[in-house]
């Protein structure tokens, strides 16, 4: 083997072989003996490289196809097996004007399998976290089993008697003049049924609802919701809980369930400790603000009972950190909480106080919460090119379905419930078009885009309306600079084609 | 999963004897061999299966944990050899390798041989001339000699 002109790539790292064109090896590295297990001796005997290799890596013939069409090539991920163990390379080759192949070789055989185990722990990781927040769940379930059947069991006597009444007069000799009564019988059974329905699918849709979809949700609505959730656990303690709320409710752009979740947390948390104490004049208030630059949401969450020690306030947040009786706690409702929280860009904090506990929960309001949802990398890497579309509509559902129906197009969605919600928007962010609800409280539709006018924003705007605003939009087209209107119900095809008619422009 | 290393060891006078068994990976925990607060420790990797770069960059961590006492390795396999001419760090500065393995071929039996060399056997990158237990013939050796001896310099 002439080795002379190649001997300066004997302290090379990489495997390094080289190769006359008819198929000689004419060098090889010590790195490269180590890469393929092998010895000068034995390579003596390889006449062909091409063999050799083929007969090593199953993929090597058609990457030495691309290196004879295009003279250079860089392989993919090749696999082959050696002394029972895989081992996966990249490989280079190029092709010489001197007359020779070289091809550079990558181990990357450890980086494969670091890979490998970082994502099936990953994934492991995952699953405990969700079957954590299961437990959970399962937790508050079963702390509240007792007090939901006799939740159900009253409406179910309610039922059973106005059954048993209807039995009765249907023995009566003159139905006609049961009539009436039957009816009304027959009523207080369906809302008994109704009622206990209600119950359990609340119970169900706690327990087994668990994606990780965000939607806008009356943030007074979510509120209630967990209070009749936790009412259960209150009856004959004395306990009141009050909704402290200046002004409109504010929206929240979140996971539903999972707030809900850590509202029951926080609650039920209170409910235990006043009940516990038996605090005088129980009372549990909560307090839902929208902060003064209208940037964030501030839910505070406080009782008048003992409060949280000194000593126990560093710990509470700590994953099975729990002030209650063994059996009754597992620690794991404010750890829980305080991720979920943190997932929503938004901070849960034990705020000092002279009575009693006070949590307090700060989530972006809806403008930040639109910037933060969606798709991250298209965010992070198309944030020049990305098509804003601010919706403003004070029906939270058509919010929602909007933000669905864009979710996996190229426009990227951003949600106002009000006109003064979007006019911070779009001082916070170029907005490339505006579509906006006629009806709405307050400022309507008509209003906004006059004020948006007024104040020279020429942003397009699409009205988005029933068809009893059409003759007004008529008026209104040329006036206003409007460019269309889409008509409610609308499909996802009318919205990003609505959408799209805009941007071709 | 990966075989696991496990660590045998004893106090002998003032040196810890350490033997190394299995894989050294980025899952090894040398944590029975830190704190022993002893002067000497000889560290024999006879029966390590397996090493790559992670392993070598835990073995380095531990190292620093012996600062200022005095190290021998004994009995070091060829994957170890191979790994440790890639990695910098493994020998560190007064490190002393007393006793490897080196690849060697019988051409008269056709067999490869891993003959256990002494450092003080090696003198200019030269493989030592060994004879097959065998046939008693001279065996070949059977790598690149500069490159497979330049550890040797790294403890100096």
């Amino acid at each position: 083997m002439d080795t002379d002109s190649f001997i300066f790539l004997d302290d090379l790292f990489e495997p390094v072989l080289v190769a006359d064109f008819d198929g000689t090896i004419v060098y090889y590295n010590a790195s490269f003996l180590t890469l393929f297990r092998t010895t000068p001796r034995m390579m003596k005997k390889q006449l062909d490289f091409k063999e050799y290799f083929s007969s090593i890596i199953p993929d090597f013939a058609s990457f030495f196809a691309n290196l004879m069409k295009d003279d250079q090539a860089l392989s993919t991920e090749l696999n082959f097996i050696i002394e029972a163990q895989v081992c996966t390379i990249i490989v280079k080759g190029v092709k010489k004007e001197s007359g020779h192949y070289v091809l550079l070789f990558k181990d990357v055989t450890v980086e494969k399998l670091l890979n490998d185990k970082y994502r099936a722990q990953l994934e492991e990781l995952k699953n405990t976290h969700s079957q954590i927040i299961q437990s959970d769940k399962l937790k508050v379930i079963g702390e509240m089993t007792a007090n939901i059947s006799h939740e159900i069991n009253n409406p179910l006597t309610v039922a059973i008697g106005n059954s048993e009444l209807i039995g009765f007069a249907l023995e009566s000799d003159d139905l006609n003049t049961q009539r009436v009564s039957i009816a009304k019988f027959s009523t207080n059974i369906d809302h008994s049924l109704d009622r206990i329905n209600k119950i359990i699918s609340n119970m169900k849709e706690y327990l087994h609802k668990s994606e990780d979809k965000k939607e806008y949700c009356d943030a007074r609505e979510v509120v209630e919701k967990a209070i009749a959730f936790t009412s259960p656990s209150i009856k004959g303690t004395g306990i009141e809980i009050k909704i402290q709320l200046d002004g409109l409710a504010p929206i929240l752009l979140i996971n539903r369930v999972k707030i809900e979740q850590v509202f029951v947390n926080l609650i039920q948390n209170a409910i235990d400790s006043l009940r516990d104490a038996k605090t005088k004049d129980p009372l549990i208030t909560i307090e839902l603000k929208i902060e003064k630059n209208g940037n964030f949401i501030q839910i505070g969450v406080k009782d008048n009972g003992p409060g949280i020690s000194k000593e126990n306030r560093a710990k509470i947040f700590n994953t099975f950190f729990t002030t209650k009786e063994i059996g009754k706690g597992t620690g794991l409702g404010l750890s829980i909480s305080n991720r979920i929280i943190e997932s929503h860009q938004g901070k849960l904090e034990l705020l000092e106080s002279k009575l009693g506990a006070h949590f307090k929960i700060t989530l972006p309001a809806i403008g930040i919460a639109g910037h933060v949802n969606g798709n991250w990398e298209k965010l992070i890497n198309d944030s020049d090119k990305l098509v804003r579309v601010l919706v403003v509509d004070n029906e939270l559902n058509i919010l929602n379905l909007c933000m669905n129906f864009l979710s996996d197009s190229d426009y990227h969605f951003l949600g106002a419930s009000s006109a003064a919600e979007a006019y911070q928007e779009l001082e916070r962010v170029n907005v490339d078009i505006i579509i906006t609800d006629m009806k709405m409280p307050l400022v309507d539709g008509e209003s906004f885009i006059r004020e948006l006018r007024a104040q020279k924003i020429t942003v397009p705007v699409l009205f988005m309306t029933s068809k009893d605003f059409v003759d007004k939009y008529k008026m209104m087209k040329e006036e206003l600079g409007l460019k269309g209107i889409i008509i409610k119900p609308f499909t996802k095809d009318e919205l990003v084609g609505a959408i799209g008619a805009i941007v071709n422009e | 999963m990966s075989e696991k290393l496990s660590i045998n060891s004893r106090i002998a006078g003032d040196e810890v004897y350490v033997d190394l068994i299995g894989v050294i990976d980025e899952d090894s925990i040398f944590d029975k061999i830190k704190n022993l607060n002893m002067s000497k420790f000889v560290f024999d990797f006879n029966q390590v299966s397996m090493i790559n770069s992670c392993g070598i960059r835990e073995w380095i961590k531990y190292l620093q944990e012996l600062d200022g006492v005095e190290i021998k390795y004994i009995n070091c396999p060829q994957i170890i050899i191979e790994q440790v001419n890639m990695v910098h760090g493994f020998i560190r500065k007064g490190i002393i390798v007393e006793s490897f393995f080196a690849p060697y071929f019988c051409p008269n039996c056709d067999t490869e041989k891993k003959i256990i060399l002494k450092n003080t056997e090696v003198a200019n990158s030269k493989a030592p001339v060994k004879q097959c237990n065998t046939c008693k013939s001279d065996l070949e050796f059977d790598a690149i000699e500069k490159q497979y001896f330049s550890f040797l310099s790294q403890g100096k």
